[in-house]
C-alpha cells in the first residue's frame, strides 16, 4: 500500500513545549534519587523548546478504518518527526522502530474495542520525556488496546514500573509499592517524577 | 451456552501475545495486555490449540499493514478461569490489605458473522466490574493486570 497525502488533505499544527519551566531543575535531583540516567539538561531544554511537530489528518482521531489508513500514511513522512529528541533517546532505535510499527495497526487488532494508535498519546509521551529527561535503562515500548503508548522498565529490585500515556495525562503503576493512579496536565509530570522517586517502606 | 454466560471455573483459556504487548528484544511484556474492561480469550474446551492459534493469526496478522512482517502473533498464554478470577480476590499488597476495586468474570462471547472478524465459537471475554457496583463495567486495574500477566504462562509460537 502506498499513500500520498496532499497538503489539502491534512491539518498541520505545532504543539509547543507545554510545560516550560514547570519541572526544570528538580529533575536532576530526582534522577539522582532514582538512580536513573538522565539526558543532559541542555539537550532536554532544546527538545522542549523545539516543541513537537504533529502532522495529523483532521479525521485521524476517530476510531475508523479510514483513520488507521491515514495514520499508516504518516509512515511515508517519517514517524520520528512526531517524537521529541529526548523521547527518541529514551527509547532508542529499537523502541523507535516498534513505535513506528504501531502506526501500522488497524482498528480491531485486539478485538472489537481495540483502536489504532492515538496521536495525542504520542504527543504526551513525547512531551513527558522532553520535560523530564527521564532515561531508564532498557525501556520497553508497548501499545495498549486503547491505542495509547505504554513504556515500562524494571527498578533496581527488578520490579516493574509502567506508564501509559493517555491523551490528557499519564497512568502509572509501581509494582514495588502496588501503587497506581493517573496524573493529569502539566503539574502531573513533576508529581509523577516525585512519586517515582519516593522510597517504599519495607 | 449463550453469550454472556459464565465459563466454567475449571476451563482453560488462551490469550494471544500480540506484538504491541510483547517486546521480544527485552523479553518483557506489558500488563496493558489485560487492562481493558473486556479482554479477548479463547476456550480450549471448544476448539483445540491449533485451531485457536489459526484464528489469532487470521485476525491479528490480517490487520497489520503489508510491510509489518515482523509483527505477527509470536506467543500465547494459558490460564484457568478460576485462576484468572482469583487474581482480583487477593489483597492489593502486603501493606494494603484491601481488595482491588475490580471484580473479574469470564463469559462466553462467541464470534459469528461479525464484520471484519474471523468466526470464533471459542471466543470469551475476561470482564472487569466495579467491586462497589458489580453491574458497572470497569477497566481492569494495572495491579491486577500485572498478576494476570504472570498467571498466563506465555510460550513462544513456532514460526
Amino acid at each position: 500500500m502506498h499513500l500520498t497525502l496532499s497538503m489539502s488533505d491534512r491539518l498541520q499544527y505545532h504543539v509547543p513545549g507545554l510545560f516550560y519551566g514547570t519541572v526544570g531543575s528538580s529533575m536532576i535531583a530526582i534522577a539522582h534519587l532514582l538512580a536513573i540516567p538522565m539526558a543532559n539538561a541542555a539537550e532536554a531544554q532544546r527538545s522542549t523548546s523545539r516543541g513537537v511537530i504533529i502532522v495529523e489528518c483532521a479525521t485521524a482521531t476517530s476510531n475508523t478504518q479510514q483513520s488507521s489508513t491515514i495514520k499508516v500514511g504518516l509512515l511515508q513522512e517519517d514517524v520520528s518527526t512526531l517524537i521529541s529528541d529526548a523521547a527518541k533517546a529514551a527509547i532508542g532505535t529499537t523502541g523507535l522502530k516498534r513505535l513506528e510499527n504501531f502506526f501500522r495497526l488497524q482498528a480491531g487488532w485486539d478485538g472489537k474495542g481495540s483502536k489504532p494508535i492515538e496521536l495525542k498519546s504520542v504527543e504526551v509521551f513525547s512531551s513527558f520525556f522532553a520535560e523530564t529527561g527521564l532515561r531508564p535503562n532498557q525501556l520497553g515500548v508497548f501499545m495498549s488496546a486503547q491505542g495509547n503508548v505504554v513504556v515500562n522498565w524494571l527498578d533496581q529490585e527488578g520490579q516493574l514500573v509502567e506508564l501509559e500515556f493517555l491523551p490528557s495525562g499519564v497512568e502509572y503503576f509501581i509494582a514495588k509499592s502496588g501503587e497506581e493512579g493517573t496524573t493529569m496536565g502539566d503539574i502531573g509530570f513533576s508529581k509523577l517524577l516525585n512519586r517515582l522517586a519516593e522510597p517504599v517502606e519495607a | 451456552m449463550a453469550k454472556g454466560d459464565s465459563v466454567d471455573a475449571i476451563e482453560e483459556v488462551v490469550r494471544a501475545g500480540m506484538y504491541p504487548y510483547w517486546d521480544a528484544d527485552l523479553q518483557r511484556a506489558t500488563p496493558s495486555a489485560f487492562t481493558a474492561a473486556e479482554v479477548s480469550v479463547s476456550r480450549l474446551a471448544i476448539l483445540d490449540f491449533a485451531q485457536i492459534v489459526s484464528i489469532f493469526k487470521s485476525d491479528f496478522n490480517g490487520r497489520v499493514h503489508p510491510d509489518g512482517e515482523s509483527m505477527k502473533v509470536r506467543s500465547t498464554g494459558r490460564a484457568t478461569v478460576a485462576n484468572i478470577i482469583q487474581q482480583a480476590e487477593e489483597p492489593m499488597n502486603d501493606k494494603n490489605k484491601s481488595l482491588p476495586n475490580v471484580v473479574l468474570t469470564v463469559v462466553e462471547d462467541k464470534i459469528e458473522n461479525e464484520s471484519g472478524a474471523t468466526d470464533n465459537p471459542a471466543h470469551a471475554l475476561i470482564c472487569g466490574w466495579s467491586r462497589e457496583n458489580p453491574t458497572q463495567s470497569r477497566k481492569i486495574s494495572r495491579g491486577v493486570a500485572n498478576r494476570l500477566l504472570d498467571v498466563f504462562r506465555w510460550e513462544p509460537l513456532p514460526d
